[in-house]
């Protein structure tokens, strides 16, 4: 008896956390599945059912196309040089030194800051009458560069841009990740004459196997998903060069008024990110196996 | 029972303010009505204006309590965030609005009565829907498409009279450019990018069928027409020969319209609201304009009339007095006229007079051309015959761009007919 209290008891504590998940993720993304089986507008009262036609539109679509190639290209980018150049600060980091806490703090702080809001900063820089072109006009004898108008340098710009908002957190699921190696272990390596890189290789790399399974999967995916970084900086220019996943769904969805089909490319989306990253999080979890 | 007296006092401080302030908001309820009201903030049309206007109101409807909503816009127009407040159920009593035809499908408008005010509207015929109703009230015709000019620079060049001939206008920018000087600027990283692009196509192409976009859905027309083929090539050897600025790929709206006034360059194409900026008025140059050019010289016009309206929500719980705003904000001499000045607009009513405004001297240019426009048209969002696909503008920005960036103009071409053949219908 007492047991069958105590288990409602949990299942009573539980019910707010699954009443919240069903009604914030199970019921939107439902919906969004569902609304790409219709003609909805957006706004109509009534739709009508289509079928798959919205969902097999999208293999023709050679702008959603476009777009699946270049946020994976996008999303490749930022996972492994954010992971990179975060792992490469943490370590440097690490230690207590003088003023450490002050580089991480000033790593650390672009990501506090809006996308939209730090958007407008890089706006200002990097556009055509921008602070970076004035600098470079009058110490070179060069034109102005136009950064954000050549679709390559826009991506370029696009990329480093969201670097510098993501690395802060990398270094952070680094750092904390490198809090729980073993002191021994560092010990067991000096007295083996382990030098510096093999310490990192046989020791540190692996130990944060865990560390490096968050930060990359939180990097893709969250990459896959990028919408307000393009919107302010690139508006998805120059020639839709800069569209991402998102950004096009909401042009279909809000411009060109075709929620439906906009819901059956969203649908697609989390299909594609969803498997992409249970296969990364397989992948990476392999890594894992010798700390238990 | 300590306890208890502390708990009971407790609840009776909480309980007590929190009924006499509902009694307080029931007292004042019942002395005004409320209605709220979603506006669009625009450089033109700042949050001072949409308050000025508002207390206006308040003044002459003592009993009546306005409450702004700023649409959020982003990339967007306010009607993206209208659209959300309809699916959120909480529409807005009194809206502006710019693509009503889908929130009139929707139902989410009111029947507008038409009493003899309203009939003043010259267009009142052409607002009516199909189903014989008016769902917007609006009494202004903007013009959408204007080449202005820094009058010290054409001086400068040599250039005494502005171009009427696409012949004219080419020869202008060859003679500006000889004397070193920027020709055109035009912000190519965003939508200008295609809006400027109508600008120029509108006078080669609607200038010669005023209802191509009709015949597009009959499939009478298409992109690759030779008026659509001559208008791109055009705009593309524009920016090749260097009569658009090099720099245009990379320029937004603001960067472009300041190099413009900044005296870099010696022509903006831009909208009739460009004449009643404070910043145009008072730059350091004269400033002229002129219509885009077409073959024959004929002055052509696109405008756009009774597009921008205000619309009463169908599910409003106070319908008169929303109504009462609706009309005041589309057809008050007073308020027109203060958009009208704002964006170099003209009146559409039979009573034009009572309209008028102090027109600044550019916008005095402006009001010439309109009067002597022999052919006018919408173009760009605006129904050219019939509306346009919506997001049609996306596609012009993406044929704009090409063109800018080195594409082809068969590659543009594809862009238009392709976006309209999808998306027609969809």
């Amino acid at each position: 008896m007492d047991q069958e209290r105590l288990g409602l008891q949990r299942s009573l504590m539980a019910l707010p956390s699954i009443v919240i998940y069903l009604t914030f993720m199970a019921l939107p993304i439902g919906l969004t599945v569902y609304y790409g089986f219709t003609n909805w507008n957006g706004v109509s009262p009534t739709w009508d059912m289509v079928g798959f036609r919205n969902f097999t539109r999208a293999f023709t679509d050679t702008k959603f196309i476009y777009s699946v190639r270049f946020t994976l290209f996008f999303s490749v980018m930022i996972t492994l040089l954010s992971n990179f150049l975060g792992l490469i600060l943490a370590v440097a980091l690490n230690k207590p030194r003088r003023g450490v806490n002050l580089f991480r703090s000033l790593i650390f702080i672009p990501l506090l800051i809006s996308p939209i809001a730090a958007g407008f900063v890089w706006k200002a820089l990097f556009s055509y009458t921008g602070i970076v072109n004035q600098f470079l006009v009058k110490i070179l004898p060069i034109e102005a560069v136009m950064f954000l108008g050549k679709p390559d340098l826009a991506k370029v710009i696009l990329i480093i841009f969201t670097l510098w908002q993501n690395i802060g957190f990398c270094m952070v699921i680094y750092l904390a990740g490198l809090q729980t190696i073993p002191l021994d272990s560092y010990d067991a390596a000096a007295i083996d004459g382990a030098n510096y890189f093999q310490r990192f290789r046989y020791i540190v790399f692996p130990y944060l196997a865990p560390s490096t399974t968050s930060a990359v999967l939180v990097m893709f995916t969250s990459a896959m998903r990028e919408y307000p970084r393009p919107l302010v900086l690139t508006a998805g220019g120059p020639v839709g060069q800069t569209e991402t996943l998102a950004f096009r769904i909401f042009k279909v969805g809000f411009d060109a008024n075709q929620l439906g089909y906009g819901s059956a490319l969203a649908t697609w989306v989390l299909i594609i990110t969803s498997l992409l990253s249970v296969a990364i999080s397989y992948l990476l979890r392999k890594r894992e196996a010798f700390l238990k | 029972m300590k306890k208890l007296v502390l708990l009971l006092l407790a609840l009776f401080l909480i309980v007590t303010p929190v009924f006499s302030a509902g009694k307080t908001e029931d007292a004042r309820a019942t002395q005004k009505t409320e209605i709220d009201f979603q506006v669009w903030v625009t450089p033109n049309l700042t949050v001072e204006y949409w308050e000025g206007l508002v207390a206006d109101f308040e003044k002459k409807n003592p009993d009546i309590k306005v409450n702004i909503i700023q649409a959020i816009t982003g990339e967007s127009t306010a009607d993206n965030f209208l659209r959300s407040r309809l699916a959120a159920g909480n529409f807005p009593d009194v809206s502006h609005v710019f693509t009503e035809d889908m929130f009139i499908e929707a139902g989410a408008f009111l029947p507008l009565p038409i009493d003899d005010d309203v009939r003043r509207l010259r267009n009142l015929d052409g607002m009516i829907k199909e189903d014989g109703n008016l769902y917007t009230y609006d009494s202004i015709t903007l013009v959408h498409g204007l080449v202005y000019y820094n009058k010290q620079l054409f001086a400068q060049a040599g250039i005494k009279t502005p171009p009427q001939t696409q012949a004219e206008l080419d020869a202008a920018c060859e003679q500006l450019l000889r004397a070193g000087i920027v020709p055109m600027t035009v912000a190519g990283a965003d939508w200008i990018a295609g809006f400027a692009l109508s600008i120029f196509a509108a006078p080669q192409v609607f200038y010669n069928n005023t209802v191509w976009y009709k015949d597009k859905n009959e499939g009478k027309v298409s992109f690759y027409d030779a008026d659509w083929r001559d208008a791109l090539t055009r705009y593309k050897a524009m920016y090749d020969k260097g009569y658009i600025y090099k720099g245009a790929p990379a320029m937004d709206y603001n960067d472009s319209q300041q190099f413009f006034l900044d005296g870099k360059a010696a022509m903006y194409p831009m909208g009739s609201w460009f004449s009643g900026a404070p910043e145009a008025v008072n730059a350091d140059f004269e400033i002229g304009v002129f219509a885009p050019p077409t073959k024959d010289g004929t002055i052509y016009m696109s405008a756009i009339a009774n597009r921008n309206g205000y619309a009463v929500s169908s599910t409003s719980k106070n319908p008169e007095a929303a109504i009462a705003l609706a009309k005041y904000m589309g057809l008050d001499p007073y308020a027109v006229s203060k958009r009208l000045a704002l964006e170099g607009g003209f009146s559409d009513m039979e009573n034009a007079d009572d309209y008028a405004y102090d027109m600044t001297y550019i916008q005095e240019e402006v009001n010439e051309i309109y009067k002597n426009a022999k052919v006018m048209t919408n173009n760009y969002n605006h129904p050219v015959g019939a509306n346009p696909p919506d997001g049609f503008t996306d596609a012009l920005t993406v044929a704009g761009q090409m063109l800018f960036t080195g594409g082809s103009v068969q590659g543009a071409m594809n862009e238009l007919e392709t976006y309209w053949n999808t998306n027609q219908g969809q």
